[in-house]
Order: structure tokens, then sequence, then C-alpha cells
């Protein structure tokens, strides 16, 4: 079980990640713009993060980009979604320092796959076995 | 350091670069532009088809572009050490895409590398490594072992589009989504008057339908709600009517055509 923070302004979309993921265990918090999602990411100190690139307020890329450099969050996994058509959230994405991204549409098992591949090996990776 | 002449091909023939098919090809990530231009003459030399990039993050999107045009990449030589992201967290975020190491071997190139450095690329994601300066003979057992001949594969997008069974509840929701839209678009056909406040509640319902009908079984139906919603929001006043006319057409038909599947 993991605490995962999800930030999504399509309230759809929010509630199919949230079934996915709490269906396998998880506890999810979805919060619908960039700022609120800094907020709650800050207070629960969520083990991951997921974030919509095109949220309002702050872009997912934004949130993203805060979570990398705060001295408590900066370790923090985080998985971009970003729509199928826009190859520029990728790069975005990858220069920002996420640690994975999903295009839209997805299978949401496919989804918790990745999600819990990264809960198991966690950002750092040093460590860990394969 | 100079490159040592290579046996020529069985033929006899020595190999000129993209005269004949090549034995596979590499994504070369490196930012040191001596070692890229050296690296990659080596790999070309033995018969591979290199292309670069020159951070990690660069990689990623390139492989991304790679996986969504379905062009050819049988694997990457990744340095360790490199501005804005570096190789293993490069390898890291490319295999949280969901790329498996079958699919697309990542090999380290790593300078005064110890076993700890070496334990740290296996853990990210990587299935071998190369020392710096690199040697021909190494990187030649390197690629042959991981690029089976004659195998060259694109990365087909492995990501699969939704096969969840979503709940009653959700079901219904995306179909209230989607007749507000479908409705919302009729009614601004049929009224015909184009004020800017119903063009912009007609492009906010499109918006929506946008992001969650390909995840409901309906991708095109997305895209064209997609076409529909940039062009209400950027088409010309005087050529909107028209064009507005002709996508709701093609909306209309697409999502006719959806509901009797």
């Amino acid at each position: 079980m993991a605490r995962i923070i999800y930030a999504e302004d399509d309230e759809i979309m929010g509630e199919i990640v949230r079934d996915a993921l709490s269906s396998a265990g998880h506890v999810v918090g979805v919060v619908e713009n960039g700022k609120a999602a800094l907020k709650a990411i800050s207070i629960k100190l969520p083990e991951l993060v997921i974030l919509d690139c095109s949220i309002p307020e702050l872009s997912g890329i934004e949130v993203l980009r805060s979570i990398r450099l705060s001295r408590h969050l900066y370790d923090t996994p985080v998985l971009m979604l970003t729509a199928r058509s826009s190859e520029k959230d990728v790069s975005l994405a990858a220069y920002a320092g996420a640690d994975g991204y999903i295009k839209k549409p997805f299978d949401p098992e496919y989804l918790v796959f990745l999600a819990e591949s990264l809960l198991k090996e966690g950002r750092s990776g040093g460590n860990m076995s394969h | 350091m100079s490159i040592e002449p290579i046996e020529k091909s069985s033929d006899g023939a020595a190999r000129a670069p993209g005269q004949s098919k090549p034995k596979g090809y590499l994504l070369l990530v490196e930012d040191h532009d001596i070692n890229q231009i050296l690296i990659k003459a080596m790999t070309e030399e033995l018969g591979y088809q290199t292309e670069l990039a020159v951070d990690g993050a660069e990689a990623v999107a390139w492989i991304d572009a790679a996986r969504s045009e379905n062009s050819p990449i049988d694997l990457v030589l990744m340095d360790l050490q490199m501005p804005v992201m570096d190789g293993l967290e490069a390898t890291r975020m490319i295999r949280a895409s969901g790329l498996s190491e079958t699919c697309l071997p990542i090999v380290a190139i790593t300078a005064n590398a110890d076993q700890e450095d070496i334990d740290r690329c296996f853990a990210a994601g990587m299935q071998d490594h190369i020392a710096k300066p690199v040697m021909m003979e190494e990187l030649q057992m390197v690629l042959e072992a991981k690029i089976p001949p004659a195998a060259h594969k694109s990365l087909k997008s492995q990501q699969t589009t939704p096969k969840t069974q979503f709940s009653d509840e959700l079901n219904s929701r995306y179909a209230t989504r989607r007749d507000q839209a479908i409705g919302s678009l009729m009614g601004l056909v049929q009224v015909g008057t184009f004020l800017d406040h119903e063009l912009t509640e007609v492009a906010d319902h499109l918006h929506k339908l946008t992001g969650t009908a390909a995840m409901f079984g309906e991708p095109e139906l997305g895209t064209q709600a997609k076409i529909l919603e940039d062009g209400i929001r950027s088409w010309k006043r005087s050529e909107r009517p028209e064009k507005i006319r002709q996508c709701a057409a093609v909306l209309l038909t697409v999502a006719q055509s959806g509901k009797s599947i």
C-alpha cells in the first residue's frame, strides 16, 4: 500500500485512475490543479506523484520542477501523463526530471503496473537489485 | 588513439555507410563532441547506423519519437555523466515508460568504472557496459551479442489502449459528457449565430471529450473533437461558420458510427 497524489483536472480521468490504484490497494488523493498538487504533496509526502501535464494554475511540468528543487521532496518518484499528440510534453518532462511517462489513452492496469514498478525501485535505484 | 581498420566483410567489399542495409540501428547518447565523432564512426565502421543525442533528456524524447513514428532502433549506447539528465536517470525513465530490456537494450559507456558503478547501471535497467576509451573489439562483441542478426525491430508502442471494463457509473458519466458535447455542437450549428460565448461553451465541452473519448474506445471521436476544438479557438471569424459546419459533420458521423458498435 502506498500514498499517491494524482493531479488531474478532468474528473472522469481522476475517477478512472483512483479506481485502478485503489483496487490495487493504494490510497489516492486526486487534486485538480497544480497549486493544490504542490500543497497536497508537501503536506502528505506521498510515495508517488502522478501529474497530468496540462493541469491549470501550475502545469504538471512546473509542479515537477518545484518538486525537484525542493529539499524535502526532490526524491519523490514522479510519473507524468501526456496527451498522445504532444511530443513536446515528453521532452519537457524528461528535462524537468520525470521518472516515467504515460501517453493518453492508456489502460488503467498499465498505469498501475508502471506506478508499482516505480514504487518498488524508487528514484535512487542505486543499491537496489533489478 | 587511432581507429584500427576492421576486417572486410565476408564478400570482400569494404562497407561504406549507407550503401548496404545496416546491421542495426543505434542511438548514441554522449555529450562530449570528440567522443560523439569517435564512437559514431566506430559503430558505422562496424556496419551500424547511429543517431546522436547529447544528453539523457534528449535521448528519452528521441526514443519516444522513434516509438510513435515506428522508426527502427535496436540498442542505446549511453554515457553516464551528462548535463541535464545523466545516463542512469534517463535509463530509469525509459524503463519506467514501459520499454522492456528485451525490447530495447541499453549499454553504458563508462569511464573509470568500479564494480559499484557497474552495479548501479544494472540496477537502473541497463544490460551491459563498455569501458572508455571504447575499443573496437569490445564494441563489436557487445553489439553482436545484443543485436541478433536481421532481427531489426521497431519499437512498436507497447502501450496498450484500455481493455479494462469501467464501472457503470463511469460509463454513464462518460455518456453524459459525450451527449453534452454533441448536443451543444448540434445546437451551435442549428442556431447558426456562432456567438463568442456559444463557441466557448462548445469548445469547453469538446475539450472534455478530447481527453476521454479514447479511454472509452472512441479514439477517432477524440481526434475529431480535438480538431474542432482547436479550430473553434483559432479560426478567423469570417471562415468560422463554414469550417465549423464541415468539421461538425465529420464529428457527428464518427459519433454516429461509434454508437452503433
